[in-house]
């Protein structure tokens, strides 16, 4: 909020530089930039009620400058008649605690002179006549949002009550509004009057033919009026104000004030009393002397503490030898409702930068938890082979989700009020964001190696289930190259963390033209590996070909063994033979490997596949094994590995009618 | 007897050879010749199984007589060979080797963590999707209280589920199920994405990352708070860091603070990172509210604590003088690369 500094000076006498004012405001009040007319203060929210206002900000301006701040004397000249003669207030909500009310008669109004024209423009008001913008004048000054209406239009009585369904209010500016029937409205025995705290009607409109007046000043609930300025979308300076609390003492003091103004410029009568009148209950608190120091390790002298609390007119009431005070707390400081904030007030005008340091230790032992540990082995692991990491938005867009709809079985995650149709679901899949990924470097990289470990989520009967994802791309020309090196990363990442693995080959994830699930021994199902289809290429304009692999976290990591064991080698050595041969395509290496393991040849420690391809003839392919024959105890002779060798190729022949090449 | 002569010529014609080994890689070839696994030597024990026990026997001692002058002849070859002379230009480009580099932001979260197991916190992992009543009522900010609008919200499409679901606004919705979780004393942190219902510019995303941290006994205070939050920024930024508060406002902090660091790039005299002021608004902190404590089932008068939380975005920015946060939470190589 902007306050002009000839405002300011109004209150607080003597010589002021209020470039310095705006240095220790910052530091113990509010952040304030400093302008040579103006202030720029930032008004705390939970200090609104006392502060955002020409007032409450001098007050606070005296108190950290330690300098006498001046208060305008409030004085009205009543008549002998009544104020409930004219009209009655009928309260019928809780929803309002506090309705003022008074009336003024004879009014001479007019066009604002041109200080109040100044006034109300810089404070963001239209100048409307001579009443209403000295009730916008009260406004700024003391911080209560004030309302008035044309005696003269109002039929009746005035009721502050809760709308009917379906009734109509017409705004000042004409525009109709068809109530829901839950707004608070200001009416009288036919119409709506005002949608109370946030704006008033043309039915009791004050224009400048306005003679009597009916002056309101009221404490409405500040979420209903919150709820209802959202609801309708009307935002005012009323409102603003009202959501954030106004204070009662200061809606009581600016009702009289206005009442001042108004006798003062335009010569009105003020029959006497006050429509709905209550006494404002002063505010007491009990404090601990001790709670400070506890709180902030300030040690204050009984002094220096009892100085602050006068400096913030809080007025001891009682206080014993212990440190316990009975406090009286300034009644607009609404913000003042525990230890808490007095211990807040206490120390930031003690200054929150004398607080000093202290070392705290841990009182119990601290930890990383498991999932964020896992993470980072992981990544060293992937970067070790050579692979970046990546990262990327956590939403993605219809299209990427009905790509990458795996099975038609994911009940996707939507977003109810998404920023584009490019961010509307949660991923569920890392894959289609690294796609884009892709897109982003293939100008400047002809081969992008990426990873991304990050959340995912979906429902599982409606209920929102969360986990990590690991995806790892290749994006290259070569298919084939791709497809080994993810079956290379696979095979060795797995491996590193001690799980067993293997790829079923299946095509019904449709954004793949390849795809395999890998499956642990249980069954369970880790994740995907494919390549990316050509049609889902283009639409990402992708020129690479790419691959993928996806692999569920919450399930790799309940497997993983990461407490590892050293294993000792044999200190003889090994005799290593390959062994080449044809076969029909359906064999499964799975099928070789366990074939060969029932031969039960003891020295015969590891069985590989390490080359395959396809020849031109149809259905055949050929496989390269690679045995190593090894015993612990002693050194093999080339004789038994050869003895061994044959009895495997003979095996093979026979039983898979292979041919050996 | 013919495998006597044999081994003679065989030896005459190695001598002859290892005379005439130019480099490493003839003397190599001639080990694996005569002293090799496929070597007439090592096939030897085959050639004499036949032979009487006599024959065995003197045949065996010009064996192994030859076989050690062999390996004397390798041995002594091998300490004669010296370095060929080899061109190289020192000015060639090399081979390109690439170096596969982490996220600068995942760099950061490792970063931070060990810098708060240092200094004696937890480091933990929260939900991104969470309740409205985690992200919002717990914290003291009720339906329908101006508070909220500070926090734009993502909301999850409801499903039939009575509770309202949302992309957490900040991290601090980590702090009542954590306590209730791990129960007190606890010093813990959270850190992650954060999502906002808000444009992009180049100070802006609507995902960004932030960090949340609480601790909480029987005495902590806000001198505790200073001092975590000044060793935490000088660790971050490896220089010595004045630490600023000044009054703050957050629901669910009492007192609240706002901590401003002393500009790391001017040394406090002014400079366009701090717009003249010479400090950088870096975090929110406070006492936590006696309503948040009690939303974890604690009691006022015994347990008390602080929070603070940071924008990480922000302090990787300014350390690595990124302007644009959009190029941070991308996936360009070029940037990767570089970090």
């Amino acid at each position: 909020m902007r306050f002009r500094v000839k405002d300011l000076k109004n209150y607080l006498p003597g010589k002021i530089d209020f470039k310095k004012v705006s240095k220790i405001l910052t530091l113990k009040s509010f952040e304030t930039v400093y302008y040579p007319d103006f202030l720029e203060v930032d008004i705390l929210p939970n200090r609104y009620p006392d502060s955002a206002s020409i007032v409450g900000l001098s007050k606070e301006i005296a108190v950290v400058l330690n300098k006498k701040f001046k208060e305008p004397s409030i004085r009205i000249k009543e008549n002998s008649k009544k104020v409930e003669d004219y009209l009655k207030i009928i309260k019928q909500t809780g929803e309002c605690s506090f309705y003022f009310g008074k009336v003024l008669l004879n009014i001479k109004n007019q066009d604002s002179p041109k200080w109040l024209k100044e006034f109300v423009n810089f404070y963001g008001f239209n100048s409307i006549n001579f009443l209403v913008d000295l009730s916008n004048f009260v406004m700024v000054e003391y911080g209560a949002p004030l309302h008035l209406f044309d005696l003269d239009k109002i039929k009746g009585n005035v009721y502050v009550r809760i709308a009917k369904k379906g009734e109509k209010f017409i705004s000042l500016e004409n525009k109709v509004y068809f109530l829901e029937g839950s707004e608070i409205v200001i009416a009288d025995n036919e119409k709506i009057l005002a949608l109370a705290g946030i704006k008033g009607s043309k039915t009791a409109e004050v224009t400048i033919e306005t003679k009597n007046v009916l002056l309101e000043a009221a404490v409405f609930n500040a979420y209903k009026i919150y709820e209802i300025s959202r609801k309708l979308r009307i935002k005012t300076e009323a409102s603003f104000r009202f959501e954030r609390r106004v204070s009662p003492f200061l809606s009581l003091k600016s009702l009289a004030r206005l009442c001042q103004l108004i006798q003062n410029y335009l010569k009105a009568e003020v029959p006497k009393g006050i429509l709905g009148y209550q006494k404002i209950e002063d505010k007491v608190l009990y404090f601990d002397f001790k709670k400070i120091e506890k709180f902030s390790g300030v040690v204050l002298k009984v002094k220096e503490f009892e100085s602050i609390l006068q400096l913030l007119s809080i007025k001891i009431v009682k206080k014993d030898k212990l440190g316990l005070y009975k406090l009286k707390i300034p009644p607009e400081r609404l913000d003042i409702e525990s230890e808490e904030d007095l211990v807040e007030e206490i120390i930031r005008i003690y200054g929150l930068n004398n607080i000093s340091e202290k070392y705290e230790f841990s009182k119990k032992e601290v930890f990383v938890d498991k999932n964020l540990d896992f993470h980072s082995y992981l990544r060293r692991i992937l970067i070790s082979m050579g692979i970046d990491e990546g990262y990327n938005y956590n939403f993605c867009s219809f299209k990427d989700i009905n790509y990458f709809n795996l099975k038609n079985d994911v009940d996707f995650i939507e977003v109810f009020n998404p920023l584009s149709e490019n961010f509307k679901y949660f991923n569920f899949s890392l894959i289609p964001n690294l796609l884009k990924s892709v897109y982003l470097n293939q100008f400047n990289f002809s081969e992008i190696k990426l990873f991304q470990i990050d959340k995912t989520a979906s429902f599982k009967n409606g209920k929102i289930i969360e986990g990590y994802k690991l995806a790892i791309l290749y994006a290259y020309k070569d298919q084939q190259k791709i497809l080994k090196y993810l079956k290379g990363i696979l095979i060795s990442l797995f491996d590193n963390l001690g799980v067993n693995f293997s790829l079923e080959e299946n095509s019904f994830f449709k954004m793949f033209s390849l795809s395999a699930v890998i499956v642990s021994k249980e069954k369970l199902h880790f994740g995907i590996f494919g390549l990316i289809s050509k049609d889902i290429l283009k639409s990402y304009l992708i020129d690479l070909n790419v691959g993928v692999l996806e692999i569920d976290l919450e399930i790799l990591s309940k497997k993983a063994k990461l407490a590892k064991r050293f294993m000792a080698w044999s200190t003889f050595p090994s005799i290593i033979r390959d062994l080449s041969f044809l076969l029909e395509e359906k064999i499964t290496f799975k099928e070789i490997f366990e074939n060969l393991l029932s031969l039960k040849i003891e020295t015969l420690q590891q069985i590989k596949l390490i080359d395959v391809y396809f020849p031109k003839e149809a259905n055949l392919k050929s496989f390269t094994l690679r045995l190593v024959f090894n015993h612990p105890q002693r050194n093999l002779k080339d004789e038994e590995v050869d003895n061994h060798l044959s009895k495997i190729s003979d095996f093979l022949v026979k039983k898979f009618k292979v041919v050996l090449r | 007897m013919r495998l006597i002569e044999d081994l003679k010529k065989i030896f005459q014609e190695a001598e002859k050879e290892f005379q005439e080994v130019k480099n490493e890689k003839e003397l190599q070839q001639l080990r694996i010749k005569y002293l090799g696994r496929k070597s007439y030597l090592s096939n030897f024990s085959n050639l004499i199984k036949n032979l009487s026990v006599e024959d065995k026997k003197e045949i065996g001692k010009l064996y192994n007589d030859i076989k050690e002058k062999l390996e004397n002849l390798y041995q002594t070859n091998r300490n004669l060979v010296k370095d060929e002379k080899i061109k190289f230009d020192f000015d060639d480009p090399g081979e390109e080797v690439k170096i596969a580099k982490q996220h600068l932001i995942t760099q950061t979260f490792e970063k931070v963590t060990r810098i708060f197991l240092e200094i004696g916190f937890s480091v933990l992992d929260f939900n991104q999707i969470v309740s409205e009543k985690e992200n919002f009522d717990y914290l003291n900010i009720p339906v329908n209280h101006p508070a909220r609008d500070l926090w734009d919200t993502l909301w999850v499409k409801n499903k039939k589920s009575s509770e309202r679901y949302l992309f957490r606004t900040h991290t601090s919705c980590f702090q009542v199920p954590i306590i209730k979780k791990f129960g007190v004393p606890i010093r813990a942190i959270v850190y992650g994405k954060v999502f906002r219902y808000e444009a992009t510019d180049r100070t802006h995303d609507f995902e960004f990352l932030q960090l949340d941290g609480i601790s909480i006994s029987e005495d902590t205070h806000l001198g505790n708070l200073k001092y975590v939050i000044r060793s935490f920024f000088e660790l971050f930024f490896d220089k010595e860091i004045t630490v600023r508060l000044r009054p703050g406002y957050f629901p669910f902090v009492e007192p609240g603070l706002e901590v401003d660091i002393g500009c790391i790039f001017c040394n406090q005299k002014g400079c366009q990172v701090c717009r003249d002021s010479g400090f950088i608004e870096v975090a929110g902190a406070g006492m936590i509210h006696p309503f948040v404590l009690k939303s974890s089932g604690l009691d006022k008068k015994k347990y008390q604590g602080y929070a603070f939380g940071f924008g990480l975005d922000r302090l990787i920015m300014l350390k690595h003088g990124i302007s644009d946060i959009r190029i941070l939470h991308s996936s360009d190589l070029r940037f990767i690369k570089q970090f």
